[in-house]
């Protein structure tokens, strides 16, 4: 997670809440796995994360604080790890 | 993708006393890279009660693997604690944490500009790093 230049210093990752049906796992992790198998680069890769977070919130699995603001640092074209098993194409 | 075939997968979870989902974090980040093409041992795992020379050790023993590499990927998932010292972000020097106590001694944590230091990687291998801490 990214803190904004001048803003106070706090870690903000947090575990899914207790009542969540995957705990425990940490939020980022939990969504970064799932969101990985079809990722293309790594912008595809946060964009499916978000995805997938949107849903959990508006599914009320997820509490909106629970929501990881997250950012690629880098070149977001790169490739995910490995290898995308399908309906994505390649960089 | 990259052009290259080498990749290496390096997992890093440092749970404190008590801590259940670093362990699952860690081992379904292993099932979704067996899933995406990484063998068994392109996939490299820390987990346990960690400290720094036990860190250090495993990121000297990533840094032999793929010295001989003129390209490539490395994958960096590290799920533990953090600490910063400083005040403020503009001077904020962030790190793991292994402790389960205050006291943050030497072998109780790790820079992360330390972390990256110990990581040596030819210069055409790319790291691709997903912090959860």
């Amino acid at each position: 997670m990214k803190a904004q230049p001048g803003t106070e210093l706090a870690c903000r990752a947090h575990n899914l809440p207790p009542d969540h049906p995957a705990q425990p796992r940490g939020v980022i992790s939990y969504f970064a796995t799932a969101a990985l198998a079809e990722a293309a680069t790594l912008g595809d890769w946060l964009a499916r994360i978000e995805a997938l977070v949107q849903f959990e919130v508006e599914a009320n699995l997820l509490p909106a604080f629970y929501r990881p603001e997250l950012c690629v640092l880098g070149d977001r074209s790169h490739a995910a790890p490995g290898k995308a098993t399908s309906n994505s194409s390649n960089s | 993708m990259t052009n290259s075939s080498n990749h290496l997968a390096l997992l890093i979870a440092a749970p404190q006393l008590g801590d259940e989902a670093m362990s699952r974090d860690q081992a379904a980040m292993a099932q979704a890279l067996l899933g995406r093409g990484f063998a068994v041992n392109e996939i490299l795992s820390l987990h346990g009660r960690l400290d720094r020379p036990l860190v250090i050790a495993f990121l000297h023993a990533a840094s032999r693997r793929v010295a001989g590499w003129s390209e490539g990927s490395v994958f960096l998932h590290v799920s533990s604690h953090g600490f910063f010292t400083g005040e403020a972000a503009t001077e904020a020097r962030p790190g793991l944490w292994f402790a389960s106590t205050d006291d943050v001694t030497d072998d109780n944590h790790l820079f992360w500009e330390e972390l990256f230091a110990t990581l040596v990687l030819p210069r055409r291998v790319r790291l691709t790093l997903l912090p959860d801490l």
